[in-house]
């Protein structure tokens, strides 16, 4: 099923162009995946970009940089495509888990990321609520499972943002786990001493 | 919203504008190619490894993936560098270059954003994985009812009919990173009048392909 939550259009502008955070272009990464629609806007903002390049300023290169790449041509041998690795959301290189609640956990990914942000996947057990506010941007995508946030269900690829303006509390849907990619601008506020021990041992 | 693009290039900011780089980009040569040739001039290093097309292609695309790349914060002599890296990297993958999926210029654009992106990785050293995020636009497949062949004549097409306030400021906001506030500073307008254009423009391009305007 196709998700019905997608990144906005200049979400996905930036992704094309290659500006969003690190880590946060983890989570679009994933959402793209499963989202023929959303992959059809980037690859058109991808034209677009490439399109713009003319706009910019061309920068002279440096007076030895074409030698120096032909140079480099006898050296390079053809290849082809690298072969398609599976699904991104599968091959999410996770550290060490930390137990939040009884069925809950979650884990840092591991990629390139600044430092004051966070990547991470939840999981959480049926009843569960996810509650907290941001000191910045979220983006979040479900891996498996779904959630409830307000009115709003959000299944597997569904993308969720949210800013410091919002503080949300989406609960588990269903009877079912559910597995969440998130990436975080600062760390969460918590609310609740217990909730902001559990905070600070799993470190999101 | 914002906050959630790249923090490298806002840091990188002040060099954009230093006098010396302005006065090398007025004095440098470039003689304009229409990217829409580039199609030919990779199957040309692909087919007969032909080293005459692969200067073409240098030429014209080398000095703009350089501009691009110090548009957005990266330091001229690196920019130097990861230009090189993006022709040698077409120049070994232009047998996998499939005209039918993307335009050449949009395949080359992908391939030196990634360089970019795998530059800014390195940078922060907490990358414990490589993982392979982005793959080049022929190994996805998109369903807008749109064939690929097609999208970047429809592009190019949609891109010229935007009002030149739409594109410049869908310029600015993306390939000078610039925050909104900060464009509309620059442009001397309100805040909500950047923010409409860039929706604007965004929906205007995506909806060109969709059938929807």
């Amino acid at each position: 099923m196709s998700p019905h939550n997608h990144p906005d259009n200049e979400v996905l502008f930036s992704y094309a162009a290659g500006t969003l955070r690190p880590g946060f272009d983890l989570v679009v990464a994933v959402h793209l995946e499963r989202c023929g629609s959303c992959r059809g806007a980037v690859a058109s903002f991808e034209a677009a970009a490439a399109e713009l390049i003319d706009d910019c300023p061309p920068a002279g290169m440096s007076p030895a940089a074409l030698s120096a790449t032909l140079a480099r041509l006898d050296d390079e041998e053809p290849v082809g495509p690298p072969p398609a690795p599976g699904p991104l959301s599968d091959r999410l290189p996770l550290g060490r888990k930390r137990r939040l609640l009884p069925g809950a956990w979650s884990a840092p990914v591991k990629v390139a990321h600044a430092a004051e942000d966070r990547v991470y996947v939840v999981r959480l057990a049926r009843g569960n609520v996810l509650k907290h506010g941001h000191a910045g941007p979220e983006f979040g995508c479900v891996l498996t499972g779904s959630l409830i946030d307000g009115d709003t269900v959000f299944g597997p690829g569904d993308f969720m943002a949210h800013d410091e303006r919002h503080n949300h509390h989406p609960r588990v849907h269903g009877d079912d786990p559910c597995m969440c990619l998130f990436a975080t601008t600062g760390r969460l506020k918590v609310d609740g001493f217990i909730r902001r021990v559990m905070q600070h041992l799993a470190d999101v | 919203m914002e906050g959630w693009t790249s923090p490298s290039s806002g840091q990188a900011a002040p060099r954009r504008h230093s006098p010396a780089i302005s006065a090398r980009l007025v004095t440098a040569k470039v003689p304009p190619r229409c990217p829409h040739e580039a199609a030919g001039l990779v199957v040309a290093v692909a087919q007969a490894r032909d080293r005459d097309a692969f200067i073409e292609l240098f030429t014209w695309f080398a000095p703009r993936v350089k501009g691009y790349l110090i548009g957005l914060g990266t330091p001229p002599a690196e920019a130097d560098d990861i230009a090189q890296e993006t022709l040698l990297t077409v120049w070994r993958r232009a047998e996998a270059y499939n005209p039918d999926s993307a335009g050449a210029a949009t395949w080359m654009f992908t391939i030196a954003r990634n360089l970019r992106i795998d530059a800014i990785r390195r940078e922060r050293n907490v990358l414990a994985y490589q993982l392979d995020l982005r793959s080049e636009p022929e190994n996805e497949a998109a369903d807008e009812g749109v064939l690929d062949a097609d999208r970047q004549q429809k592009v190019a097409s949609a891109l010229a009919c935007l009002p030149v306030e739409q594109r410049e400021v869908v310029r600015l906001s993306f390939f000078l990173d610039k925050p909104h506030a900060e464009i509309a500073q620059t442009l001397g307008l309100p805040l909500g009048t950047v923010k409409s254009r860039v929706r604007l423009a965004l929906a205007r391009l995506r909806g060109q392909l969709e059938g929807l305007h």
